[in-house]
């Protein structure tokens, strides 16, 4: 039973662990405060969901969550061209609230609020991943694949022209390099991941429904971000366990469920607080949230 | 025939009117929360998302005075604006003047307030519960029909009292030396600050109008509505729909702007589900920042 | 080489650049001088592409003929040749030295697929073809340092040898020297003339006017968006007319 719980837990680190990462990406790397990431983990989710129930394979539907995601991970960052600041903020989170009422009222494609059930299991070198081990094995795999991507991108000359735009962006211009074209690159990047969270995370559950998609899902994300550190990969991983395992001890208090919940809603939330005031470049991060 | 014509007509001046007059509900409450999210956001020149907070905390206040602990109307209202004011100095207080001594940028500040408003909306899931709450005050009257379209006293009440708050508002930002003040503010707060104005204390000043504004508000809506952990969110975002469609930083403009959004909300659901009348805020918002941040009226504020 | 006619740019009522024309020759170091708000960074801004002209055209020669540059965005015209030295540093803060000047070497970074499955990386050739130009400006040792450590005047040359790696058939320097100590001056005003030696085309902006006088081939003088005069630095030092106008001004 205990092993059961950690296997759990490892596989939500495995989950958050590819969003986390691609939204460090996009912050830390890129420079883009997108407040409405978790719109693509659900635009992940629920494109794995409605593909996944027409017997298409697994790999495939992953793939095409991701690039789904992707896409509008372009078009987001295609409309923001000129925005900065407070405004450019505001369009992410509006963006993730379009994105949620579609996911609420478009109940011929999503179900609405009765969300999608039965969305099965794949097998996985040969073995059914409905015993959560062997799904965990699937996830870290991804996952591995996942990061060691993304790191590829930050650690090569491509990752530190990103960095370039992201610090002085009229001078990353002046050296010829075109600059729009690189974000709209890197925020599809950063989508896509974040699809093939979503896509595992629906996996996984088996069950989705627009409530894990609402404004309070990507302070855990975002806290994960900052706290790792802006523009650190490692410190990324680090912190995803941290706040994936923190809240947890709540579960042994003897809260009702009910509680369980927004009590975590809570303890994100002071910490996210604490961090801004105390630690606003995070444990191992370089720079600053502006 | 023409008796067939003129019913037609009929019923679509009665579906007409009622939406005018659902919009205008609707634009009263809005105008109350986009006015004193601008009012919050032309001075202190950031996002103050924890309004949403104040809101919903301030209807659970509310419920619990009146519904719960049998306080007397007026009493519990008074308290109520109070509480509301109190709340939002606080925050101001606790969260945001800190991280401003550390120079922290709007957008630390945005998220902190984020942080803020999904911390008041867990708090209040423990405190009150998941379960939707009902103030009954004026109930079971018969509404008053104009032309076939109904509206209930307490909703024409709602109007009324937002209308005359406004007014009251319009008064104090015009005519008072305070009002003046925070138009100094706004405009140039290096400058106003030369001349003497302590832009601390005008930075708490308009929290404090602010959240009482938007205590005003908490209670109308607790009266004409149910109330769940989620309002907080969903009223908080369409007040400041209404504050960017009517420009950013202009008060009068968030008026215009709310019942520009109680218009398109109301009319928008002639065609549309009605579900997606929340949507339609969203992307109404979504539109604006896009295609015309600056506004219906299209005059840059100094931001 | 680079040529400005009729050049204007109008802000609102103010007339920043008021009908300029002049011409940049090859091979020549031209300095732009006046007093502040005439218009120099203005044109500089033109010519990068950061503003688009009112009127007027700008005619580079590319290496595919002469093209009007006016109006382009600034990445394509810095790879046509234009290589731009800013009067605020805009190195990349974050960035150690040897990545800001690795960026400048080439435009195969830009390249997703390449650079993800490790076609294009940073090779020992590169790495050191950035520190001999570092060398070449007595900096040793500082490529692992974050841009933003650096002291105001390593972070001037360190921007300068990044100009010069980027690919570049004319500079646009503007005000090198402001605000660095005479030993970097020196090594400014060295670096400079050593180019011109080897046939490199310069146009700077300057108000240390004996810097300036030292190293320029022609100076043209602007006023209130108009070029009131041109000539060699004898011509211009030795005119009644310009040293009115710059009087309280700049160092002579």
């Amino acid at each position: 039973m205990v092993s059961t719980y950690f296997i759990h837990l490892l596989i939500l680190i495995g989950i958050y662990g590819i969003l986390a990462v691609s939204l460090q990406l996009a912050v830390g790397f890129g420079g883009f405060l997108n407040l409405g990431h978790i719109a693509y983990y659900g635009i992940g989710a629920y494109t794995f969901t409605l593909l996944s129930k027409h017997e298409i394979n697994f790999w495939l539907c992953l793939l095409l969550a991701g690039i789904f995601s992707a896409f509008f991970g372009w078009l987001l960052a295609a409309a923001v061209r000129k925005l900065k600041g407070d405004y450019l903020a505001l369009v992410t989170l509006g963006f993730s609230f379009v994105v949620y009422a579609v996911f609420q009222n478009w109940t011929w494609l999503t179900n609405g609020p009765l969300g999608i059930s039965g969305i099965t299991r794949p097998n996985f070198l040969g073995f059914s991943t409905n015993n959560n081990n062997i799904y965990f094995i699937l996830v870290f795999f991804i996952f591995l694949i996942s990061y060691f991507f993304i790191y590829r991108v930050v650690t090569s000359p491509f990752g530190k022209v990103v960095e370039a735009v992201r610090d002085d962006e009229l001078s990353a211009k002046s050296l010829g390099k075109r600059t729009f074209k690189i974000k709209l690159i890197t925020f599809s990047t950063s989508a896509f991941f974040a699809g093939v969270a979503g896509s595992l995370y629906a996996s996984y559950i088996t069950y989705i429904d627009p409530s894990s998609f609402t404004l309070a899902g990507i302070i855990p994300v975002i806290l994960i971000v900052i706290i790792g550190g802006l523009g650190s990969f490692h410190g990324t991983l680090l912190a995803t366990f941290f706040i994936i395992l923190l809240p947890e001890p709540l579960r042994f208090m003897g809260f009702s469920s009910s509680i369980v919940g927004p009590a975590r809603q809570i303890i994100y939330a002071i910490i996210l607080l604490a961090t801004l005031y105390y630690k606003p470049k995070g444990f191992y991060g370089k720079l600053d949230l502006e | 025939m023409y008796i067939a014509f003129y019913y037609g007509n009929m019923i679509f001046m009665n579906i007409f009117l009622q939406l005018l007059i659902n919009s205008l509900i609707a634009g009263a409450i809005y105008s109350l929360i986009a006015c004193g999210f601008s009012l919050i956001y032309s001075t202190n020149k950031f996002i103050h998302f924890a309004h949403g907070g104040v809101i919903i905390f301030s209807s659970y206040i509310f419920y619990t005075l009146f519904s719960l602990l049998h306080f007397e109307f007026y009493l519990s209202c008074i308290l109520t604006v109070i509480f509301a004011g109190l709340f939002g100095y606080s925050i101001n207080l606790i969260i945001y003047t800190p991280l401003r001594k550390k120079k922290a940028s709007s957008l630390i500040l945005l998220v902190a307030g984020l942080g803020v408003l999904i911390l008041t909306e867990s708090l209040s899931l423990i405190f009150w519960g998941a379960d939707v709450k009902t103030i009954n005050y004026i109930d079971n009257i018969q509404g008053l029909s104009i032309f076939g379209a109904i509206i209930t006293p307490l909703q024409l009440i709602i109007i009324i009292f937002s209308l005359v708050f406004l007014i009251f508002f319009y008064l104090l930002m015009k005519k008072t030396r305070l009002g003046k003040a925070m138009r100094a503010v706004s405009d140039n707060a290096n400058v106003a600050e030369i001349v003497g104005i302590s832009t601390t204390k005008i930075y708490s000043k308009a929290f404090i109008i602010g959240s009482i504004v938007a205590g005003v508000a908490s209670i109308l809506i607790s009266l004409e509505q149910n109330i769940e952990s989620t309002l907080g969110t969903s009223l908080m975002i369409k007040g400041f729909t209404a504050a960017v469609i009517g420009g950013l930083g202009s008060v009068p403009g968030a008026i215009l702007g709310a019942y520009f959004l109680g218009l398109t909300e109301n009319f928008g659901i002639w065609y549309l589900p009605s579900g997606y009348k929340d949507a339609i805020a969203f992307i109404l918002l979504f539109l604006f920042l896009l295609f015309r941040p600056n506004g219906i009226l299209g005059i840059k504020y100094n931001s | 080489m680079l040529r400005i006619e009729n050049l204007k740019k109008y802000f609102g009522g103010i007339k920043a650049v008021n009908g300029c024309s002049f011409e940049v020759e090859k091979g020549k170091i031209t300095a732009l001088i006046g007093p502040n708000g005439s218009g120099k960074t203005t044109i500089f801004n033109l010519i990068c592409g950061v503003h688009k002209p009112d009127e007027g055209k700008i005619i580079f020669s590319t290496n595919t003929g002469k093209r009007n540059i006016a109006g382009m965005q600034i990445e394509k015209i810095s790879n046509f040749g234009i290589s731009r030295f800013f009067q605020q540093t805009r190195l990349f803060k974050n960035l150690t030295v040897l990545e800001n000047l690795l960026l400048a070497e080439d435009n195969e970074d830009q390249k997703f697929w390449k650079n993800v499955l490790g076609f294009n990386k940073f090779d020992k050739a590169k790495i050191e073809k950035a520190n001999e130009k570092l060398a070449d400006f007595d900096l040793k040792n500082i490529l692992n340092i974050r841009a933003e450590d650096l002291s105001f005047g390593q972070k001037r040359l360190v921007e300068l040898a990044r100009n010069i790696l980027n690919y570049h058939t004319i500079l646009i320097l503007d005000e090198p020297v402001a605000g660095v100590n005479h030993k970097i001056r020196n090594i400014i005003a060295e670096t400079i003339l050593q180019m011109k030696k080897e046939g490199e085309t310069i146009l700077l902006i300057e108000h240390d006017m004996s810097f300036t006088f030292s190293i320029s081939d022609k100076v043209i003088v602007m006023d209130a968006g108009k070029i009131v005069a041109t000539g060699t630095p004898e011509e211009i030092h030795n005119n009644p007319e310009i040293l009115r106008i710059y009087l309280g001004c700049c160092q002579l």
